[in-house]
């Protein structure tokens, strides 16, 4: 017994030094290399799961893209880039716990923000506090670039911006709709784009004939249908989310509200629309932050093909803008540490102000805000049963399809 | 407008109606508050979704199926878990539904994702037209066959020995039992037929809402309400309040604004529970096995 216990415990202790000469074989040929950590709590489960994948995959292409090209030099020392992932369960306390932990536990260099606007707000608090620089490519809601933070940014159109490419679109038409109905859930994000989407509309000879709310868990919206059509609006634009705008579009139908263009504040191009409506989704136009066909260099992918192939490559699935958005977002982190010759926060986060360039996703300039100033958005509509972009005309895929056939 | 306007809210109340039903039920027979309930009209979307999308088959004809696999999921979690725990205290059944709800809503996230789907039939977008208003077809009918499956559900109470023994044990479960009626098998039985009647809830919703894991949750506020506007186990009243509170959410968004139609809705319920907390058409037993 005694003599099998000592074998026992030699035989531990050779396995544990096979395990140690392993591990210090594999981090041998790195070890030339520091990491640059970079924290992410973004929704892997919950309602916003599926745009929180979205997201984390764009982050995970730009970091794969950044380890084969060797690594992010910065003066004489070369990074090897890490993620670290948490799932915030669609919940913003969740988010705000984890992204203490990622900045205090991980001690992450830099952050890249949450899904959604609401959840943002929650966690920029924390990175404030520690100064650490937070890339948000998904928050855009107004509010959160007006309070002053100086270490949150974001790449993308801010959310009061977020129906002027459709209605840009739309007073080209001729004759040019005139009566505009904007709808959507009483939220953050869909409340700005509306009042956005009216001013702007107001601005630009259209009259809104009418502007509703509705609860955002709201069971039936036939009540919403019904009062559209009273207004009898030329265009209908939509600010909400999936599911909402689904329920929406479903009752519209179903009372027969059929305006000459039906417009949403999202992308045209998530599959539930094309799945869920069908035929019925035909005609229809979104907003992408990103579209494939955007032709602007970028130093990491190429351009805007680059960018798909990569991203194809690597989850067999063609790209959204989340994704871009992500992607984009770890290009700019990358732009500005090279500017700063540093991974300090405060000093990248300095780089970043004032700095102009272009990714894929489009031109960039920061102000002190925060906000990229020469962000802009296009619009695609759904051509049959595939989404093309239809604005800005330099980019145009197909020509728009107006007044949507059976209009009345 | 105002014709529109009782239309939408007849149309939508009589669904309503039949998603409570179950539930007051269940209520009213055990004292159990059912949170799970909202996951079982879940789950009846999602198989009229499953068989529909597949086999393009018409949605009404997957609602026996629907209430098939519903009662069956009904009854053994009847069987297997709540009658142990009504042996013990009511408030563990609050938490263990809870947990059943979390599960299943979880389950079928993993099955199918978070996605919206949507059951489409070839008459979504055709109304038929009355004067100024438009009678959607789909929800037209949606109502109707909710309409008759609680008639055949009142003559299966009325006239068969499993449904009197039912209404037996909602009475009076000490005298029941006297009376020869086994309370775990009533108690699974009737677990199971308020979640065929969930389940069947669920097919005729597919046809008119989007289809998720969530969506039941969206319906529980709705049904519980109506099951205390209604009169706890009754199935008159479940079907009376479920057009009396679409109607009142008709309203309400149509004059207030859609947003208030929840605020209106649940002022309403306040005032039902203030000054008759029997219901509309509760009897004052019902609810009270406790």
């Amino acid at each position: 017994m005694q003599k099998f216990q000592k074998t026992g415990r030699r035989t531990v202790l050779l396995a544990m030094a096979g395990v140690l000469a392993m591990a210090l074989g594999a981090a041998a040929p790195a070890g030339a290399q520091e990491v640059l950590k970079i924290g992410a709590a973004v929704s892997l489960t919950g309602p916003f799961s599926r745009e929180g994948q979205l997201l984390r995959d764009g982050y995970d292409l730009w970091k794969d893209k950044v380890n084969e090209a060797g690594g992010l030099k910065v003066g004489d020392k070369t990074y090897r880039v890490e993620v670290v992932y948490y799932d915030d369960e669609s919940k913003a306390q969740t988010s705000a716990r984890l992204t203490e932990r990622l900045i205090t536990e991980d001690k992450v260099s830099f952050l890249f923000g949450p899904y959604s606007s609401g959840i943002a707000t929650a966690t920029a608090s924390i990175s404030e506090r520690y100064k650490i620089l937070t890339l948000a490519p998904m928050a855009t809601a107004n509010s959160l670039y007006a309070r002053g933070y100086r270490y949150i940014f974001t790449p993308s159109p801010l959310a009061d911006s977020g129906l002027n490419p459709l209605l840009a679109l739309a007073s080209g038409f001729d004759p040019m709709p005139k009566k505009v109905a904007i709808v959507g859930p009483d939220d953050l994000f869909p409340n700005i784009t509306s009042d956005g989407g009216r001013k702007y509309a107001e601005g630009h000879g259209f009259t809104v004939v009418y502007q509703g709310k509705y609860p955002k868990a709201a069971s039936d919206l036939s009540a919403v249908a019904t009062q559209i059509r009273a207004a009898q609006p030329d265009v209908v634009l939509a600010t909400g989310y999936a599911q909402d705008t689904l329920l929406l579009l479903k009752s519209m139908r179903e009372l027969r509200v059929a305006p000459k263009m039906i417009g949403l504040a999202m992308s045209i191009g998530v599959e539930d629309f094309v799945k869920a409506l069908g035929q019925g989704a035909e005609g229809m136009m979104g907003v992408d932050y990103w579209v494939p066909t955007l032709k602007y260099p970028d130093p990491l992918f190429g351009n805007s093909s680059g960018f798909a192939k990569a991203f194809e490559a690597k989850y067999k699935k063609p790209p959204t803008y989340h994704a871009a958005s992500g992607a984009a977002a770890g290009v700019m982190l990358q732009l500005a540490i090279q500017k700063a010759g540093s991974i300090d926060s405060t000093a990248v986060r300095d780089a970043l102000v004032g700095m102009q360039g272009e990714t894929f996703y489009g031109p960039v300039k920061f102000d002190q805000n925060g906000v990229n100033t020469l962000a802009s958005a296009s619009a695609s509509q759904l051509l049959s049963g595939a989404p093309k972009v239809v604005y800005p005309q330099a980019v145009r895929e197909a020509q728009p399809v107006y007044p949507l056939p059976g209009a009345r | 407008m105002i014709l529109q306007t009782i239309i939408n809210g007849l149309l939508i109340g009589g669904i309503y109606g039949l998603a409570t039903i179950g539930f007051s039920m269940v209520w009213g027979v055990m004292g159990i508050i059912n949170l799970a309930h909202g996951a079982y009209i879940m789950l009846g979307a999602y198989v009229a979704y499953v068989v529909s999308a597949r086999f393009g088959i018409e949605p009404f004809l997957v609602v026996p199926l629907a209430m098939a696999a519903l009662f069956v999921l009904g009854y053994v979690i009847q069987a297997w878990m709540l009658n142990r725990v009504l042996k013990t205290s009511l408030l563990l059944s609050l938490a263990l539904t809870f947990g059943i709800n979390l599960i299943l809503v979880d389950l079928t996230v993993m099955e199918f994702t978070s996605d919206f789907r949507a059951v489409t039939t070839q008459y979504a977008s055709t109304a038929l037209e009355w004067g100024e208003a438009f009678v959607p077809v789909a929800r037209l009918g949606a109502c109707l066959f909710a309409l008759a499956l609680a008639w055949i559900f009142h003559e299966f109470l009325a006239r068969t020995r499993s449904g009197q023994a039912i209404l037996a044990a909602a009475l009076d479960r000490e005298v029941s039992r006297l009376m020869g009626i086994n309370p775990s098998r009533v108690y699974a039985m009737t677990a199971g037929l308020g979640a065929a009647l969930a389940g069947a809830a669920g097919v005729l919703s597919s046809m008119i809402f989007p289809v998720s894991p969530h969506m039941g949750n969206n319906f529980l506020g709705a049904v519980f309400v109506i099951t205390v506007l209604g009169g706890i186990g009754s199935l008159g009243g479940a079907i009376l309040a479920g057009f009396v509170y679409g109607l009142i959410q008709a309203f309400a968004s149509a004059w207030l604004g859609v947003n208030y139609q929840e605020v209106v809705a649940f002022t309403v319920f306040l005032l039902i529970l203030i000054f008759r907390p029997q219901g509309l058409l509760g009897k004052k037993y019902f609810g009270e096995g406790q």
